[in-house]
């Protein structure tokens, strides 16, 4: 509670502070704040069968933006705390916390050196105070306060006119503060690419990509390694196909190799397409599809194979309402011969299973003037699983929120 | 005196060739300027000038920033083209479309009523540096999560253990991120545990 009254006061000094900053002409500094009430039927993502814990919340978030464009240079910077707060978290255990606050920070960095050799550099940071929480019955989770940060340096080259070679190198850290969490959470990641770009035509980029990366569990136990070196090779085409039509496709292959001898190489194809349409000028849709191999949800496995699907809509319905609605499908495939071996007999060998997760989210939103806006929210998840030990579960969740633009 | 004739010896030959690269990369400048502004150019100014960079990998591909525009309802009457120049009309209405004033062109079938709507804006379309400069940062920005459906290791995000609150394409997409993510942190000692009293 502390950090909390910290971060409110950090926050009325910054709310005195932006504006004086901001009162300078053309300035690249913008506040906004966002707050969302709302009703969720399953805090806890409980199986209906389980007596899920439903709860009236509340989110305030800030987002404080700078944006400042130069001519050779861009900083884009944004900050955006969020707190996010339920009234009947706490009932069945004194322990609990009724406040989850999430803190997040974008940054974008390019500087042009000639016209043809530009360098970017893109910071992720996500700082997660997360408690822990009891149901009657469960631990629902561990106190798992956690860090994400992922860094990406670009350097791009134009080799000709109309070839551009990119190279790229990613750092990915996530650190949890609990010991027990850090043990089987914490990793690292290092990922080194490679892709060229071939302009086509004034509507087709062609391109061929290698990446190499590596995935260290930093804290885990040598009969939990799940460490793995990962090589990808890839083509793909970005095509305009119209002054309304847009799409991407990529696709390539990926040898893993773990890091426990015990495991075979896993090679497999991946894929991904993306096309964005607009049917009129009050209309978007967006739509992507990607399958691969990806780092596993349950812990239990070296990895998965993940198919997703999303399509999402933006409408304007007048001036002043919009509605929004998007659609997401996740299947996530495990495989038994990637599943950790158990040395306790007693532990029954797992098997071959699958999980599907299913999102539906709608939003209405009316413009009241140029810096106030109402919004509506209504999200609907829902996780089929038939791995061992797994739930199943689903959840509603309705929003009614204000935001607006302080500058 | 001979070090100061050796001196004016080497000030000479360094201007004698400095100068005509000083002449060239001048010219080159020149006619860099000279050029037409391109489609491409004009996306990129209008993703940093937009803030729409945060939704995009770094040094992001013409095609990446022209779907970004495109979600964000911002494009040319006949689309975006890399290698096209930027006409009048292609400025105009990209610049009212980024500053939301589409309700207040008169007829849009009209290229130059586009114009118009600029000029009574009082904004004016000799040079597009300038012109860009009236474009602010979106208050509503929006684009798919490509960190979401990515397959490369250098763009895709981790499904991070939070209920998050990000919302991007103006509605939250990342909600199925914690699927009970430390439960199965070690096996035998699965959380929740089906119900078992701790």
């Amino acid at each position: 509670m502390k950090q909390i009254r910290l971060c409110i006061v950090a926050g009325l000094l910054l709310a005195l502070a932006v504006p004086m900053l901001a009162a300078y002409a053309e300035s690249p500094i913008h506040l906004s704040n966002r707050l969302r009430v709302g009703y969720d039927d399953n805090i806890n993502l409980l199986p209906e069968d389980m007596d899920p814990v439903d709860s009236f919340r509340l989110i305030e978030e800030l987002e404080f933006l700078v944006n400042l464009n130069m001519e050779r240079m861009y900083l884009g910077l944004r900050y955006r705390p969020s707190l996010i707060w339920y009234t009947d978290r706490d009932e069945a255990n004194a322990d609990n916390k009724d406040y989850d606050f999430l803190n997040d920070l974008d940054l974008n960095f390019s500087y042009e050196f000639t016209p043809s050799l530009a360098l970017a550099l893109n910071d992720t940071l996500r700082a997660s105070q997360l408690p822990s929480i009891y149901d009657e019955y469960y631990i629902v989770r561990r106190d798992d306060d956690n860090i994400y940060n992922s860094a990406l340096a670009t350097l791009s080259y134009n080799i000709l006119p109309k070839t551009r070679l990119d190279l790229s190198g990613r750092h990915i850290l996530l650190d949890y503060d609990n010991e027990e969490s850090a043990r089987y959470g914490n990793y690292y990641s290092l990922v080194g690419g490679l892709t060229l770009r071939q302009q086509l035509a004034s509507r087709t980029t062609v391109l061929g990509d290698a990446r190499y990366q590596t995935l260290t569990y930093s804290e885990a136990p040598a009969d939990h390694n799940r460490d793995a070196d990962m090589i990808f090779f890839g083509l793909g085409a970005e095509q305009t196909f119209s002054p309304s039509l847009i799409g991407s496709l990529r696709a390539g292959i990926e040898n893993r190799q773990y890091d426990d001898e015990d495991y075979d190489d896993h090679n497999a194809p991946y894929g991904e397409a993306s096309l964005t349409f607009l049917p009129s000028p009050r209309t978007r849709l967006t739509g992507a599809a990607s399958y691969s191999i990806d780092e596993s949800d349950a812990g239990a496995y070296l990895s998965q194979n993940r198919t997703y699907l999303s399509l999402s809509l933006a409408h304007d319905i007048t001036a002043k309402w919009s509605f929004y609605a998007s659609t997401a499908f996740t299947l996530n495939e495990y495989d038994a011969d990637y599943a950790l071996d158990d040395t306790d007999p007693a532990t029954p060998a797992l098997d071959d299973g699958t999980e599907k997760t299913y999102l539906v989210s709608l939003r209405l939103a009316y413009r009241i003037n140029r810096i106030n806006w109402l919004e509506l929210g209504y999200q609907f998840t829902k996780l089929d699983t038939d791995l061992q030990n797994r739930e199943s579960y689903d959840r509603n969740r309705v929003d009614l929120g204000w935001k607006i633009q302080l500058f | 005196m001979k070090r100061i004739l050796a001196s004016m010896l080497v000030g000479l030959t360094l201007a004698a060739t400095v100068a005509p690269a000083q002449t060239e990369k001048a010219e080159a400048r020149k006619a860099q300027a000279s050029q037409p502004v391109t489609h491409q150019q004009l996306a990129d100014l209008l993703i940093k000038g937009l803030g729409l960079a945060r939704f995009l990998p770094g040094n992001p591909s013409p095609q990446q920033m022209f779907d970004v525009l495109m979600q964000n309802k911002i494009r040319p009457l006949n689309g975006w083209l890399m290698d096209a120049p930027v006409t009048k009309a292609d400025l105009a209405r990209v610049i009212v479309q980024a500053l939301d004033k589409v309700e207040e062109v008169e007829n849009p079938d009209d290229p130059q009523s586009w114009i118009d709507t600029l000029k009574e804006l009082g904004i004016f379309l000799d040079r597009v540096s300038e012109t860009i400069q009236s474009v602010e940062v979106l208050p509503e920005g929006m684009a798919q999560d490509v960190t979401l459906q990515s397959t490369d290791p250098l763009i895709k995000g981790e499904q991070l253990a939070r209920d998050d609150v990000s919302v991007q394409y103006t509605v939250d997409l990342n909600v199925l991120a914690r699927i009970l993510p430390e439960g199965e942190m070690i096996r035998g000692d699965y959380r929740p545990i089906s119900p078992t009293p701790f």
